[in-house]
């Protein structure tokens, strides 16, 4: 037999490489921590106006949702009474908390997903630009093994103290989905940020370096306008800000091919994620980006900053054991 | 990549892996699609056939992601017509309910802040999309049992159903919203609101030096009086107590 013979196809080769390993489940991690930890400081946020923003009070915003793309999903929260909305409410709450520390991770995560929707449907009037990746992000989610890394569920497993799940269901089977959603959110991702800069490129003010100037100047998106004003005003701040934002959104699927740009991409939008939701008020927004960005950074990026970490610290004598090849980000 | 369990894939689980890439594949080329700009791919497959799949869990929109597209700020305002524990009829000044919320404001706003602003910008680009000789018959008074005739003569006056329908939604939202809102903070019987939007852009960047936004005078819009649209009492208990904040 020769060797082209038993080589394997394209297929097999295709379905080896999604069904023999989970991919990115450290970065799955950090999305499912900082998407937990965003929707229940929201939550905790709007807790004292939470009544008139989600609840009974929020009703005034029924004509946009029965006109709109949300007006076939039940109302259950809003038309609950006010013990029963408060229980729903705190089992959010409670709900993100625990997908953020990843305990029970998969039920969590179906919990917040459904609980969250069942919130945002009441009041879709006041959602943000984040609410859409957040909601799609977290679908994706279930659909991952994104409590495998820096969870309480992980924690239990190499405990002995929970059963591991690759015992219950096969192990492919698992890998198969959790790659699923990768790609999903990778896309997802990619697809916000090249949409959103060919939309761009149609703009004059984007293209002439002045757009950015433009929302800083509004009291909408602009909470430090008085102590920050002058630096709006600036000609190469704003055309550095605008045209960065701009080169970094058109470039960043070329940015995922090799994996140092990779790293700078994220670090970089990171960054500019960072910088919108502080000058501009949006941190939830924000937020929801960074999480999904989080995605997109390899475990071995992972594994080789955790290693970097712990070689510092050995060398300050913070800890003894010399820095080997199998440090996690776990284990610092 | 993680621990490596590696699989000769079966028959069917070649069939499923496949079924499964089919799938992604064509749900991200339509959420792509879906984000694109207008272009001919975009175009041949159909707006409303994309919508119909995207909509509503997966519905999204660049502009609507970006905080860059905003070159205006937008102002709601409403005054009404009370009758006090007298009997008599009030009316009152004009209350801006964007101005509380700018007060408030900080680097993580509660949602509700959100709230008047986003009627507003609604309600802006609803009666701009109405065709202009048609707006001042939306600034006409109209009771509640005329609305219809309102809606007949919108629609005859050439804007389409889509159009006035957003309005009607838009400015319904606005005049709960109000009703509500001056329930609250004043005694008596709210019986009419007036709905009042403004608008006023940025100034062009290369007039920055001379000119800012704050100096800007904002382009009013007013709708006609309508009737209160109360809501019952628990909807205005849980209403209060934003007034009250």
């Amino acid at each position: 037999m020769s060797a082209a013979a038993t080589r394997p196809g394209f297929v097999e080769t295709a379905v080896d490489a999604v069904t023999s390993s989970r991919w990115s489940l450290y970065g799955l991690a950090a999305t499912r921590i900082a998407l937990g930890l965003t929707v229940a400081v929201q939550l905790i946020i709007n807790a004292p106006d939470r009544g008139y923003t989600w609840g009974a009070g929020a009703r005034w915003g029924l004509p946009l949702r029965d006109t709109g793309v949300w007006a076939d999903w039940p109302m259950w929260v809003a038309d609950a009474g006010p013990v029963l909305f408060t229980t729903v409410y705190l089992a959010t709450i409670v709900a993100a908390l625990l997908m953020a520390v990843g305990l029970f991770t998969r039920w969590t995560t179906i919990a917040t997903l459904v609980l969250w929707m069942s919130l945002f449907v009441a009041a879709p009037l006041i959602e943000t630009g984040g609410d859409a990746i957040l909601r799609m992000t977290l679908a994706y989610l279930v659909l991952s093994d994104c409590g495998a890394r820096f969870s309480l569920d992980a924690r239990r497993e190499a405990a002995g103290r929970r059963r591991p799940l690759r015992e219950r269901i096969p192990g492919w089977w698992i890998a198969l989905w959790n790659n699923v959603a990768v790609v999903l959110i990778a896309h997802q991702i990619v697809m916000v940020y090249v949409g959103s800069s060919l939309w761009k490129l149609e703009s004059d003010r984007w293209v002439d370096g002045t757009a950015v100037y433009y929302p800083l100047s509004t009291e909408q998106f602009s909470p430090w306008l008085d102590q920050l004003g002058w630096l709006y005003g600036w000609a190469p701040f704003v055309l550095g800000a605008t045209w960065s934002s701009l080169v970094v959104q058109f470039v960043f699927p070329l940015l995922l091919l090799n994996r140092s740009t990779r790293l700078v991409a994220f670090v970089v939008l990171t960054g500019m994620h960072l910088g919108i939701g502080f000058l501009m008020g949006i941190m939830y927004f924000s937020m929801v980006m960074i999480a999904a960005d989080a995605v997109l950074v390899s475990d071995d990026s992972w594994r080789r900053a955790a290693r970097a970490v712990r070689t510092r610290r050995w060398r300050r004598g913070q800890v003894s054991d010399r820095p080997d090849a199998v440090v996690t980000p776990e284990r610092l | 990549m993680s621990e490596a369990p590696s699989t000769h894939a079966r028959g069917w689980q070649r069939l499923l892996m496949l079924t499964v890439a089919g799938v992604v594949v064509v749900h991200s080329a339509v959420v792509g699609l879906w984000l694109s700009p207008d272009n001919p791919i975009r175009e041949s497959v159909g707006s409303s056939f994309l919508a119909s799949y995207v909509n509503p869990y997966f519905q999204q929109s660049p502009r609507a992601m970006d905080p860059g597209v905003q070159y205006a700020d937008e102002a709601l305002q409403i005054r009404v017509r009370i009758r006090d524990e007298s009997g008599e009829p009030v009316e009152s000044e004009w209350v801006d309910l964007t101005a509380a919320a700018i007060d408030r404001k900080g680097w993580v706003p509660t949602r509700m802040d959100l709230a008047a602003r986003t009627i507003a910008v609604n309600l802006n680009a609803a009666i701009q999309d109405l065709p202009g000789d048609l707006r001042p018959q939306v600034q006409e008074e109209v009771p509640d049992d005329e609305l219809r005739n309102l809606e007949v003569a919108l629609q005859d006056g050439g804007a389409t159903p889509v159009e006035t329908a957003r309005y009607f939604a838009s400015s319904f939202m606005a005049v709960q919203f109000g009703t509500l809102y001056a329930t609250g903070l004043w005694d008596g019987t709210v019986e009419q609101v007036q709905v009042r939007v403004g608008l006023r852009r940025v100034p062009d960047h290369a007039e920055r030096e001379d000119v800012r936004l704050a100096d800007e005078d904002f382009e009013w819009f007013d709708l006609g009086w309508r009737d209160a649209i109360r809501a019952n009492e628990a909807a205005q208990q849980a209403f209060d107590q934003y007034v009250e904040r």
